[in-house]
């Protein structure tokens, strides 16, 4: 039976709108990366500096403990922040919001305690998915560089008129739309198993395991609905393949609001189709309940 | 909710606030001015008969104020030759003058910064065009600062001038500076100094075209120096030269057969006689 796309989407806005509660673990998130980037911003002045400016200096070089160095480099640092806290943290805060969000659909109480013991029951489970996505997320990244570096080589070789002119660009935004799609597509996959973990109380391997069937039998649907909310993303990532070039066309701070910004949008998109694709799950499933 | 929400944003706001006051720091703000100075003063350097008197007048202020208010960071002291730079490119010959002296006798001041200084105060008299008194200048920046690499390469500065100008000088300065360098290489045989002053030699003669004499000097340097810094610095201008340009192979293999000799990597050993092979069959 074909899937109401259009009907989930309306369907996640009003819960989102009717139960802002669920919306809270995702300013959570937000909260702690808001400090995470501000604690990176004054890292190079004292009294952060004394413990961030050995650490920077031996990873990075000693330009990158001073002005504009530090405002270069805040994304990459800023990204790391987010790996910890996507591991350690966001995917715990994620599960609660499922959590609300199954609880307010059955009508069942919202009880605070209950969600973070039900989920701190779940933390092993939900701590080595996040470190699996992330790992998967930095493959990509590390495939990217391959692929376009290769395809680089290649034009080089046999186009050379395009090496310097077209091509540097046209590598850029490929890079961007390379992990874009590729970031899409891990989630596809894998994003149910949270629900899977949470809801139906799968373990891990299982849960992962469902993941992938569900994401392959309804790969059209999980796609787009991932696809629609991440499209918020795309301009953002443009800009932050950019940051250089925007950083030296306008003034370095602006590496620190194009942050900020994201931290902003990434509350309400990654709410926005987490809840969208636990609702399919669980229209699939209460739709299966129904067929036996 | 709206509690929890507002209570994050009072944490987020306040942290900033607290960390902005208690991370002030002059380095930090002096970096800060001299960064805005250095892009400003990119724009003038385009064209500086051009350029608004209020940018220029800008750049000028911003210096100035970083030195009056943070004299005592690491950025002032480059801030002393950036705004001598600064007047010499707008023409104010004797404002870069007394600033580059000051330098120059400041006991503050370390051997690059006085190198710098020493090249600045011949370029303020090449600008006007006193090549004479700029040459003495260069001379004693030359003697007097030899292991600074701005030191090192004023010999290749001086010849460039005379080429530039089409003036006969010009192979008679290259063969001058090549000559200094092999008495430095020589003097400083083994040492970094030494190492620089032969790949000047190379970079000279090359410049020159004189081939043979370029190999000579890789050779030697071959020899004297590790081989991890001289293969990879001269195998491909080595291939370049001498197996497609002049068409004489057997000169680099007899540099790789040099470099096979003090090599103890095999995979090295076996990628240099991969090279020779190679050469040899082009060779045949």
């Amino acid at each position: 039976m074909k899937y109401n796309l259009s009907k989930n989407w309306a369907a996640t806005f009003q819960a989102l709108t009717q139960k802002p509660a669920i919306l809270l673990p995702f300013f959570i998130i937000a909260f702690m990366e808001g400090i995470a980037l501000e604690l990176i911003y004054f890292s190079a002045r004292k009294p952060l500096a004394i413990i961030a400016s050995p650490i920077v200096r031996k990873f990075f070089g000693e330009s990158y403990v001073h002005y504009p160095g530090n405002l270069v480099l805040l994304p990459k640092l800023f990204f790391y922040a987010q790996i910890v806290i996507y591991i350690f943290v966001s995917v715990f805060l994620m599960s609660i919001a499922i959590q609300i969000y199954k609880n307010t659909r059955m009508s069942l109480p919202v009880v605070t305690g209950a969600l973070v013991k039900n989920s701190l029951k779940r933390y092993a489970a939900l701590f080595v998915y996040a470190v699996i996505v992330i790992g998967l997320i930095l493959a990509m990244q590390k495939l990217d560089v391959l692929v376009f570096s290769k395809i680089s080589r290649l034009v080089m070789k046999y186009i050379p008129a395009l090496s310097n002119t077209l091509a540097p660009t046209i590598f850029a935004l490929g890079s961007v739309v390379f992990l874009f799609v590729s970031h899409i597509l891990i989630y596809t996959f894998l994003l149910p198993t949270l629900a899977f973990i949470i809801v139906n109380g799968k373990p891990l391997w299982k849960a992962i395991w469902s993941s992938l069937c569900f994401g392959i039998r309804n790969f059209s649907t999980v796609f787009l609905l991932i696809f629609m909310p991440f499209l918020f993303y795309l301009p953002l990532s443009i800009v932050k393949s950019l940051s250089l070039t925007i950083m030296d066309k306008t003034f370095p701070e602006i590496n620190l609001y194009i942050s900020t910004l994201s931290i902003l949008i990434s509350a309400f998109v990654d709410c926005f189709f987490v809840i969208a694709v636990t609702q399919f799950v669980l229209d699939r499933s209460d739709l299966e309940t129904k067929k036996r | 909710m709206k509690k929890i929400l507002i209570l994050m944003i009072v944490i987020l706001a306040g942290l900033f606030i607290a960390l902005e006051f208690i991370s002030s720091s002059h380095e930090y703000d002096a970096e800060k001015l001299f960064y805005r100075a250095m892009k400003i003063n990119k724009k003038i350097a385009i064209n500086p008969d051009v350029a608004p008197p209020m940018m220029v007048s800008s750049v000028e202020k911003i210096l100035k104020d970083i030195l009056k208010k943070y004299p005592d960071t690491e950025v002032a002291k480059s801030t002393d030759l950036a705004l001598a730079e600064f007047y010499i490119q707008n023409k104010k010959f004797d404002e870069a003058l007394s600033i580059i002296e000051s330098v120059l006798k400041s006991k503050k001041s370390n051997k690059g910064m006085l190198s710098s200084a020493q090249f600045m105060k011949g370029a303020l008299y090449e600008k006007q065009g006193k090549w004479e008194r700029a040459l003495q200048e260069y001379i004693k920046l030359r003697d007097n600062y030899k292991d600074t690499p701005i030191g090192l390469q004023i010999p290749v500065y001086i010849a460039r001038h005379y080429s530039e100008k089409g003036q006969d000088e010009a192979k008679k300065a290259y063969e001058d500076a090549a000559k200094y360098y092999e008495k430095l290489a020589n003097e400083y045989k083994g040492k970094p100094l030494g190492y620089e002053a032969t790949n000047m030699i190379v970079s000279i003669y090359f410049g020159l075209k004189e081939y043979d004499k370029a190999g000579d000097a890789i050779e030697k340097a071959v020899e004297i120096y590790p081989l991890q810094l001289t293969l990879s610095r001269y195998a491909p201008s080595m291939e370049f030269v001498f197996a497609k340009q002049l068409k004489r192979p057997e000169r680099v293999i007899q540099f790789y057969n040099a470099a096979m000799k003090k090599a103890e990597d095999p995979k090295l050993k076996k990628a240099l006689q991969d090279r020779i092979d190679e050469l040899g069959k082009k060779d045949k």
